[in-house]
């Protein structure tokens, strides 16, 4: 959540509102969480 | 609107969004995880299809002048290393913002921990707030969408990005079936290994 305080919206409010209208810094910012998300999962997580 | 109609709309509104939400199994923590592990695209499937239809029904009353659009201003730093943090969160916890409320309402008692965590989250940024705004995480970037950046009017650039999804859409599917991305208990939790694999009577995804 502070991650989403930072980047001033979360995967609802940049994701879905923020892409649907084209905004810019809203699809770099889903871009940020996939690719954060992604190397967290493969650093942190095993994989099963 | 007055503030009890916007109060009614938007619980109308959470009631509608928390119901597809639950429907559609992406508040499944393994649903989640496994999007971010690469094991199952059904949160991508489903957030490309929100997109899409929030497009088209924007580009719609938009186009018809009903409602003004609200972009977020374009803040790099802000958006990268907001989105970074907040990525690895979702990835630890196996819950974004949204989907944690959905995962209370389901009855994961975990997921109580974390709205907690989230909550301190939120605090720790207004405490921390006063200092990040005169860094260049403060920076306030201009409200761009990409059909001004190319000259064209939001609804045919929404209407051509709901197109070019429904490609992806129709693309993913076709390489990653959605029935087998589901599990047995339908929460995303797939077998491990190739021998449980065979031995499931539900269809497995092509991988």
């Amino acid at each position: 959540m502070l991650g989403a305080r930072i980047a001033d919206g979360c995967t609802s409010g940049h994701g879905l509102s923020g892409m649907a209208q084209l905004a810019v810094g809203s699809t770099v910012a889903v871009a940020a969480m996939f690719a954060g998300g992604i190397t967290t999962a493969m650093l942190l997580l095993r994989r099963i | 609107m007055s503030v009890t109609l916007t109060i009614i709309v938007g619980i109308a509104m959470g009631i509608v969004f928390g119901f597809a939400l639950e429907k559609s199994r992406v508040f499944e923590p393994g649903i989640i995880v496994g999007q971010m592990q690469l094991r199952n695209f059904i949160m991508l499937k489903v957030f490309l299809t929100a997109v899409a239809t929030g497009a088209v029904v924007l580009a719609v009353l938009n186009g018809f002048d009903y409602v003004k659009l609200q972009p977020k201003p374009a803040a790099y730093a802000a958006d990268i290393i907001g989105g970074l943090l907040l990525g690895a969160g979702i990835s630890l916890a196996g819950a974004c913002p949204g989907t944690t409320l959905a995962q209370i309402g389901a009855g994961y008692r975990d997921a109580l921990f974390t709205l907690v965590g989230g909550l301190f989250g939120a605090v720790a940024y207004s405490y921390v707030q006063p200092a990040l705004a005169k860094t260049f995480l403060g920076q306030n970037g201009p409200k761009l969408i990409f059909s001004n950046m190319l000259g064209a009017p939001y609804w045919a650039g929404a209407l051509v990005l709901a197109a070019v999804i429904v490609v992806i859409l129709v693309g993913l599917e076709a390489w990653s079936p959605w029935r087998g991305e589901m599990g047995k208990d339908v929460d995303g939790d797939l077998p491990a290994s190739p021998p449980a694999r065979k031995a499931s009577t539900h269809p497995q995804p092509a991988e």
